[in-house]
């Protein structure tokens, strides 16, 4: 049987569910539907708020208003207010009982706001301004006034798009939980098996399977989005992106449904690394905030499709292309490694231990896999530290050393792994296989970071040395039964180097 | 009660829902920490944003640089990165769309506008204008908070229980236990409340979490109100999680229905604002937080309890059509 056969009857099957095709065409259309919808609430927005406009804000804050006055209507009209009319002390009373936010007297001659000293209440204040504002403005003309939507709405747009653009990669990515997960479930793997295909060509046409299902959508989705007001520049690099990072997320959900026990487990941990891949790659984006590390920003897809959208001739990201198949062939390595595993086909869970053990049995070499383990460990690497970054800022606050450390512990914990698999009996080969377990690591990381190839070598030589050295103790340290001494002294090398960057650039 | 206590502890156990729970704690805290700290980045000093401007109107260049940015003038050379340029006599503002510190200059500029435009108008038209009683702090994104974060907490537990309540009852289904159930003297009422009760219960214990540590950053209008609330939006979802997984013929299925009924959620917001908005559960949430209990809200909570046993005696029937189905 072979791979195009089984890439063949992978699509019958999913192209047979109709009801799963039904809901799928649903779904896009519900996205699509909010592009004008959010399109109109941006049109129609107060300044300086676009939650103004939706009806979420509808009798956010409540005011008590004493006195007649024409401000009055003026504030009636904004939807986020509800105004009540009263007298002083009655008003007085319900600011106090917290039945409502502020208390705003007015008179011929002026008005004063009283709040309750909470958020509520200043959100209720600017609103009191708002109003006296384009009240008195009514007669006065202003030298300084600008134009209500204040450029949002192309701003929303290239916001918006790559939301709209990556976020369906979600659902189009679920054939392979169902053909993985559930075929391990029901036994039909094991059938897959005894046949005369090899796993990779099982593997392959599983994943295969999936992304010609998705690359599909995807033309069919930059197709329709254009009517509803998102054009491209360059819509065939768009579309190539789409479909990289779709081949990203369909190879990790086909990762998590090989290692995970049963399928319900398969199916939640696909939607937390597929959610995890897309917030990672939004949150680079954000690096573009900085002039230092804008050209680093180009690494995320948000980036390159917000530029398309906003009308710029970006050239096409090369380097966030290497990023994405970088991962893709690392989760790849391991998911094969998990198809080759015992364990795999007798829904055992297995661990990364066992599937760097599998890397190993398909390279045959301690070298190779020591470099394929290296690269593997940046992959893994990567999710857990923006989970370890989420967690000291709530815990602790943004403490640099804290945050570092945390940092530092990952990665060296992480190469470690890899070489207690590896098990090196002498010093030399502990020393070489943990300096290329930390190559491969720094390597990986400099692609990330260092956006220009040509000169990455020139720029990110001591990070890479500094892996490679570590994870070269830690491999030492292993074969003279020092592994734990030996870890704390990488940790500490590792960590003493960036707290030497931070100090540097402060 | 049997059943109840065997799916609740079953759930305890269930590594899917202590990882779903670990998810909700991180995205609430990643979400509060951007409500504090987003604020203080906005008035820090460290952040560099440069304005253009195409006049020398000394007081607007004086009031955008008191608020912490730098203006260069429009016709001046400079190596600096310009973030936004505002052309004063047509009020337009040019920014780059595809860098996110627009939206910083954006708010910037939006806030001395609207602070110059005031000062003008009280000045020129001999008004006068005081205010006391505010809240100290930065308090940019209060809207955010109450009108997202606090409906995004109570939302999110029922969500997952949705989610999970469906792969809890096609796994059955998948593995035939079910079948023991639905062949047994159990009532319709009572195996249709084994199945919701559970995930009901564990989202409202969730969620009631989420309110403690919202609490703690965002001050809030009726927390026990907003606990009721997400027993309510629990006991809905998850009855739907029961009709869904009675129809639904595969798990892909069943995933993508339930995805779609958490995409109508959010969508609800987004709608435009009409006399049935303020029903809608999470404008009801971002109301009952932010408000003094009223009609309205009262009104709104009576709503959502009906919708929910409506959909929970749905449950019911959607139990009864199963057990059809397999005798």
């Amino acid at each position: 049987m072979g791979l195009g056969t089984m890439v063949w009857w992978g699509l019958r099957t999913i192209v047979s569910d109709r009801r799963f095709l039904l809901s799928i065409a649903v779904g896009m259309l519900i996205s699509l539907m909010t592009i004008p919808l959010l399109m109109n609430a941006v049109s129609s927005f107060k300044e300086g708020n676009l939650l103004s406009a939706l009806p979420i804000s509808a009798g956010m804050v409540k005011i008590a208003v004493v006195g007649d006055h024409p401000i009055v209507s003026e504030l009636e009209k904004n939807s986020m207010v509800e105004v009540v009319s009263t007298d002083e002390a009655t008003a007085m009373s319900l600011l106090d009982e917290g039945k409502v936010h502020g208390v705003f007297i007015v008179n011929s001659s002026g008005g004063s706001f009283i709040g309750r000293g909470i958020p509520l209440s200043n959100l209720a204040e600017s609103a009191v301004k708002d109003a006296v504002d384009k009240f008195l403005r009514k007669d006065v003309k202003s030298s300084f006034n600008l134009k209500s939507d204040l450029g949002l709405e192309g701003l929303l747009r290239s916001l918006l798009a790559p939301f709209l653009m990556l976020t369906p990669l979600f659902i189009w990515s679920l054939p392979v939980i169902q053909s993985i997960a559930y075929e391990r479930d029901n036994k039909v793997v094991e059938v897959l098996f005894a046949t005369p295909a090899s796993r990779f060509e099982i593997l392959a046409s599983k994943i295969l399977t999936n992304l010609i299902f998705a690359m599909v959508l995807g033309a069919l989705w930059m197709y329709l989005v254009q009517f509803f007001g998102l054009n491209f520049s360059n819509p065939f690099g768009v579309y190539i992106v789409l479909s990289s990072m779709a081949l990203l997320i369909i190879t990790m959900n086909a990762l998590v449904s090989s290692i995970a026990s049963n399928p319900n487990e398969a199916t939640l941990a696909s939607s937390i690394s597929s959610t995890i891949i897309i917030t990672m790659f939004f949150s680079i984006a954000i690096l573009k905030v900085f002039p230092a590390t804008e050209i680093a920003a180009k690494l995320s897809p948000a980036t390159y499709i917000a530029e398309q959208v906003s009308g710029e001739s970006t050239p096409f990201p090369f380097n966030l292309m290497l990023v994405i198949y970088i991962i893709t062939a690392t989760a790849f390595l391991l998911t094969l490694s998990a198809f080759s595993t015992e364990a795999f086909a007798f829904s055992i869970k297995p661990g990364l231990v066992q599937l760097y053990e599998g890397m190993l049995e398909i390279l045959k070499s301690k070298r190779k896999a020591a470099f394929a383990m290296g690269f593997v460990a940046f992959s893994v690497t990567m999710p857990v530290e923006l989970v370890a970054i989420g967690l000291v800022f709530f815990i602790i606050g943004p403490s640099v050393f804290i945050l570092l450390l945390s940092l530092t512990v990952i990665e060296e914990l992480l190469k470690a792994v890899a070489i207690y698999v590896l098990k090196p009996k002498k010093v030399k080969e502990g020393a070489i296989l943990g300096g290329l377990i930390g190559l491969a690591f720094g390597v990986s990381e400099s692609l990330l970071l260092a956006p220009i190839i040509d000169i990455m070598v020139l720029v990110r030589v001591v990070p890479i040395l500094i892996h490679s050295v570590s994870s070269g103790i830690v491999g030492v340290g292993y074969a003279k039964k020092q592994f734990i001494l030996a870890l704390l002294i990488a940790i500490t090398l590792h960590m003493a180097y960036n707290m030497y960057l931070v100090w540097q650039y402060r | 009660m049997k059943l109840f206590d065997k799916e609740f502890a079953e759930i305890i156990r269930d590594r899917a829902f202590i990882g779903s729970v670990l998810i909700q704690f991180i995205t609430i805290s990643m979400l509060l920490f951007l409500y504090d700290t987003y604020s203080q980045v906005m008035h820090s000093p460290n952040l560099k944003i440069t304005i253009s401007v195409d006049t020398n109107d000394s007081a607007l260049i004086n009031r955008l640089e008191e608020s912490g940015v730098r203006v260069v003038l429009a016709n001046e050379s400079t190596i600096e990165r310009v973030n936004a340029v505002i052309n004063t006599s047509s009020g337009e503002i040019k920014t780059d769309p595809s860098n996110i510190f627009s939206g910083f200059a954006i708010a910037k500029i939006s806030s001395v506008s609207k602070a110059v435009s005031f000062d003008e108008a009280l000045e020129k038209s001999n008004f006068s204008y005081m205010s006391a009683g505010l809240a100290s702090g930065n308090t940019d994104f209060v809207q955010m908070g109450y009108g997202l974060i606090v409906p995004m907490a109570v939302v999110m537990p029922a969500m997952v229980g949705l989610s999970l309540s469906i792969q809890n009852i096609l796994s059955e289904r998948k593995k035939r236990t079910i079948e023991l159930l639905l062949v047994s003297p159990i009532s319709d009422f009572d195996l249709a409340f084994s199945k919701t009760a559970p995930y009901v219960l564990s989202s409202t214990i969730c969620g009631a979490a989420w309110i403690a540590v919202v609490t703690q950053k965002i001050p809030v209008y009726n927390p026990l109100l907003l606990v009721l609330a997400e027993l309510f939006l629990s006991l809905l979802l998850v009855s739907l999680s029961v009709i869904i997984s009675s129809i639904a013929r595969s798990m892909q299925e069943a995933n993508v229905l339930s995805s779609l009924s958490g995409m109508a959620l959010v969508l609800s917001i987004l709608l435009p604002s009409s006399s049935t908005s303020e029903y809608l559960p999470t404008i009801l949430i971002a109301r009952i937080a932010s408000n003094y209990p009223d009609e309205g809200i009262v009104v709104g909570m009576l709503l959502l309890a009906v919708l929910s046993f409506i959909c929970f005696w749905l449950a019911v029937r959607s139990v009864r059509r199963m057990r059809r189905s397999y005798s």
